[in-house]
């Protein structure tokens, strides 16, 4: 293949500089392959109706065949590597749609650079797709500093037309202040460390192969089949590993099995990060994964007892505990976390969580398993007691991190050395964070607090506000958890309330009203409370004056200040019936309800002087004729009106009552 | 819904204006755990009307604890206008005064004779009223009214039955709980335990309410040193516990502070009845000084000089 070195530029990166980008000194480099490797295949699902088909393998390859196709390094490639026999990293994914897009940038549209470019050719070029897994683009970094810095990336994609396309091109990132390095050392000037390979275009610049027979010979002299007819994909090879650098040893030297061997690590390493995703059919946000190493499918029946866990809780916080398998159904709660601001719905997630036993977690014989601390590779010496873990994931359900101390456990008991408290956070995810002029996802929201190599959250500036969501996240995680296991025998004392010395107090540094009080305090409307009120509401019936007449007659002398826009004014007379209702006389006169005519009767209606425009009916009740119902047409008049009206009771144990009621105009 | 339509005549403003009804204020008392019987006085509620709270100089009176005697006197000068022509009955029938109260937080609803007036004793007639509520009845804001009612009917009138409430000489609100504020102190009995701890148990001060679930001061009465709480004559008879107030609240206020929504409290962004609202007030209301802590300190006792005299 041709070469293509990076010319320098202004404001351009550097190899020595794309090394040092994203360096996450405390995961190592195989997790944190894994996790942006399997990141960018979910990504790219085709179908979210189905599964996402992972496999990463170590594969011998013969030195001499495979350098021979890197034009510039091919001499500097053999002669530091002196066995002919080499590994790669292969990784590889399928139901994918491969590396698209545009060739080269002479071919970008509307600034549209798709994923080949952004991924073999670009840096620090984000995630278009919101809440994707990944975010800064810095992710990929990773793959360089696995093996030399040279990374072969092949896909098979379905160009727009129907038709299949194969691409392959290479890259390398090195040091370039380095005094060996792999790029020929003639250019004078300053160098940048980074070239790629591919076919020739236009003189100066080269674009990925897509020639099947070329591809189809580098592929097979790195031992790699090529996709199938109607497949898609895309594959990363990673050569010249040095698979014992890559085991990290950690400080004692007490190394669990799987140190030993990369490809039991990898098998680890991609179930730590990603067991809630793993042969999950329930996850909701698109396709499952189906991971594998070396071609050996991980599921849920060989996933390690402690994953399984955690893909149970997974399952138990976003569909619900009856999901979960029998084994661990029993033991785990799910508790709602909300927050009563920030959010417009105030739930904010689910946390799910179980306190785990040693036979559980298969740490007895005859299966013997490892501790979950040494399976999430935490460093743990204490003998007599166990932290609390708390993991927590966003959409994508890859675990972002697990915490055994800081925000997420501050406050939760230790368990003793038998007994493992498990807990997984589940963000509500679509659920909105109320910005004052933009609308983003409570998703979007964890993503842009995440860092760039995604292993915790923070809170966020927007707009200059500062927000703190993931602040009471975390000490709402802590008390849900809190209030199903902490010992409640420091609270049990204090029962007696000083309500004296409260009520003091708050009088004398409180407000009269508002505090102490659930729910939410209102205020109080006393309105006057004098024997008498002058208080008038507008559209209301006041009753000025009353006057008994020993005949049975009753003389209100009423007003009422009728508002603009009304449109009709009725008044009412109901009597009181059993159990606090009112009835209406075409209810007492019918046969099933009292059936004699209406008790109360109104004798006449008055008014001070000739309103204009008022247009008066006293309407009778249905069956016997009685008036019971004034009906006033209101014609555009609006102010107070007053009047006289004389009323007739025929039974003196009823009690009646006038209701009135205001019209309006539907405009 | 404008009310009932009373088939009958009422005491409207002109009539009692006429009868010269007078009252004296309101007396309330209990009989505390020495047996000693404690005047306590009714004090209103800034900004509302007509609505008082009950104050117990030595700050122990609870009303689930203690019954409540309230005294009051009052006359009514002539009582002769409640009769015939112009009153509220003919003149053979009889009235009767009660006090009721009813609270619709306590679900409760009470009434106590007082007297009657009948119109033949038209001159001054002053009346006593002595009512013991039981504890554990009072809750919310509860109203108090003394009522005129139809008491023994003559044979002219048919249009109402004994019973019936002619009319309203008087009313008072009183607070019990319900709504007035509460500070969250609460009281425990350890003798293991030091004499006063602060609980902060709250995740969001702009949210979550200062209420004993959120934060709350606990002193301990099975310390040694409880007894020099005592309070005698209201908070500021207590040094020790002046002394032990400014501390929690410091404290509460240090504890506020150290949270990421330091700056929206300040911006009184915090919601009603908060953590938050509460220490914006402290800080406004009272000018505490919450630069340093050491000046914090300073300005919550100059302040608690001046309020707890």
């Amino acid at each position: 293949m041709q070469i293509e070195i990076a010319r320098m530029e202004r404001m351009a990166e550097r190899g020595s500089s794309l090394l040092r980008l994203m360096q996450n000194s405390h995961t190592p480099i195989l997790d944190l392959l894994v996790r942006e490797s399997i990141q960018n295949s979910l990504d790219a699902a085709i179908d979210p109706q189905c599964p996402v088909r992972y496999d990463i393998s170590i594969k011998e390859f013969n030195k001499e065949k495979a350098v021979r196709h890197f034009d510039g390094i091919k001499d500097k490639l053999s002669t530091l590597f002196y066995e002919n026999k080499q590994k790669a990293i292969v990784i590889r994914d399928w139901n994918t749609t491969g590396l698209t897009g545009p060739l080269h940038y002479k071919f970008i549209k509307n600034n549209n650079f798709g994923n080949l470019l952004k991924l073999v050719y670009e840096i620090s070029m984000p995630q278009e797709k919101k809440e994707a897994g990944g975010s800064w683009g810095l992710g990929k970094t990773i793959y360089f500093r696995t093996g030399i810095g040279l990374v072969i990336y092949y896909s098979r994609i379905k160009l727009p037309d129907g038709s299949y396309q194969s691409r392959l091109a290479a890259c390398l990132v090195e040091d370039e202040t380095k005094e060996e390095t792999l790029l020929p050392n003639n250019q004078t000037g300053p160098r940048r460390g980074i070239a790629w390979w591919g076919q020739q275009f236009e003189n100066i610049s080269t674009i990925p192969l897509t020639n099947e027979y070329e591809i189809n010979e580098i592929l097979n002299d790195f031992n790699v089949k090529p996709y199938g007819k109607y497949e898609t994909g895309t594959t990363v090879i990673i050569p010249f590993i040095n698979t014992s650098k890559l085991l990290f040893q950690n400080e004692n030297g007490n190394l669990s099995w799987w140190h030993k061997d990369i490809e039991l690590y990898l098998n680890i390493a991609i179930q730590r990060w990603y067991s809630p995703r793993i042969d999950n059919k329930y996850y909701q946000y698109g396709s499952f994964l189906i991971p594998s190493v070396n071609g050996m499918i991980i599921d849920n029946t060989n996933m390690e007892p402690v994953f399984s866990l955690i893909r149970a809780l997974y399952i138990a916080a976003t569909r619900g505990i009856d999901f979960v398998e029998d084994i661990y159904k029993n033991n785990i709660y799910v508790k709602n976390i909300e927050l009563r601001r920030s959010l417009s719905d105030k739930l904010a997630g689910r946390v799910a969580f179980l306190k785990a036993d040693k036979d559980t977690l298969k740490m007895t014989v005859p299966h013997n398993k490892k501790s979950p601390f040494d399976y999430l590779e935490i460093s743990h010496i204490a003998q007599d007691y166990n932290p609390p873990i708390v993991a927590y994931v966003r959409k994508p359900a890859m675990i972002v991190n697990y915490e055994t101390d800081g925000k997420w456990t501050n406050g939760i008991e230790k368990t003793d050395s038998n007994e493992f408290l498990i807990a997984l956070f589940v963000p509500n995810s679509n659920n909105a964070v109320i910005t004052e002029n933009e609308r983003i996802s409570l998703d979007e929201y964890l993503r842009r607090g995440e860092r760039a190599d995604h292993s915790s959250w923070n809170d966020l500036m927007i707009n200059e506000k500062k927000y703190t969501i993931v602040e009471r996240l975390q000490k709402n995680v802590v008390r849900s958890i809190n209030e199903v296991y902490k010992n409640n025998n420091e609270e049990e004392l204090q029962k007696i309330k000083s309500t004296a010395l409260s009520r003091t107090l708050a009088r004398e540094l409180l407000p009269p009203f508002g505090f102490g009080h659930l729910p939410s305090p209102r205020k109080i409307n006393t309105d006057g409370n004098k024997v008498f009120s002058k208080n008038r509401a507008k559209g209301k019936l006041h009753i000025l004056e009353t006057k008994y007449m020993n005949d049975g007659k009753a003389e209100l002398i009423f007003n009422i200040d009728i508002p603009f826009n009304a449109e009709m004014l009725t008044i009412e007379i109901l009597v009181d019936s059993e159990g606090n209702s009112k009835i209406s006389g075409d209810e007492w006169e019918k046969d099933d309800v009292i059936g004699t005519p209406f008790p109360v009767e109104i004798k006449s209606l008055m008014f001070d002087r000739d309103y204009e425009g008022l247009d008066i009916n006293i309407v009778r009740t249905e069956k016997y004729g009685v008036k019971n119902f004034i009906c006033i047409k209101v014609n555009d008049f609006n102010g107070e009106i007053k009047g006289k009206i004389i009323m007739q009771k025929n039974d003196p144990i009823i009690f009646a009552y006038l209701h009135e009621k205001l019209h309006f105009k539907r405009s | 819904m404008s009310g009932g339509i009373p088939f009958h005549n009422i005491l409207n403003e002109k009539l009692y204006n006429k009868i010269g009804f007078t009252s004296q204020p309101v007396k309330a008392f209990y009989i505390n755990e020495e047996k000693e019987k404690i005047e306590m006085s009714l004090e209103p509620i800034e900004g509302q009307e007509n609505l008082y709270q009950i104050v117990d100089p030595k700050v122990n009176w609870d009303p689930e604890i203690h019954n409540l005697e309230l005294k009051q006197i009052f006359e009514i000068q002539n009582p002769g206008f409640l009769f015939g022509n112009g009153g509220l009955v003919d003149p053979e029938s009889i009235l009767g005064i009660a006090v009721r109260w009813y609270s619709k937080e306590s679900q409760q609803y009470y009434v106590y004779p007082v007297g009657e007036i009948a119109n033949f004793d038209n001159q001054v007639k002053e009346y006593k009223i002595d009512i013991n509520i039981p504890k554990g009845t009072l809750r919310g804001k509860v109203t108090f009214e003394l009522v005129l009612y139809l008491k023994y009917l003559s044979s002219h009138t048919t249009n109402i039955v004994p019973g019936t409430i002619l009319g309203v000489l008087e009313n008072i609100q009183i607070l019990f709980d319900g709504e007035s504020s509460i500070f969250p102190i609460v009281e425990t009995n350890d003798p293991s335990k030091p004499l006063w701890w602060v609980v902060c148990n709250f995740d969001d001060p702009l949210s979550d309410p200062f209420g004993d679930e959120n934060i709350k001061i606990v002193i301990n009465s099975g310390h040694r040193h409880y007894k020099n709480i005592k309070i005698e004559k209201g908070i500021g008879s207590s040094p020790l516990l002046v002394e032990i107030l400014a501390s929690a609240l410091q404290l509460i206020i240090e504890k506020v502070k150290s949270t990421g929504e330091w700056e929206q409290i300040l911006r009184n962004e915090s919601e009603p009845g908060s953590i938050g609202e509460a220490v914006y007030y402290f800080i406004n209301t009272f000018g505490w000084d919450y630069s340093t802590p050491e000046s914090l300190a300073r300005s919550i006792r100059e302040d608690f000089d001046q309020r707890f005299k």
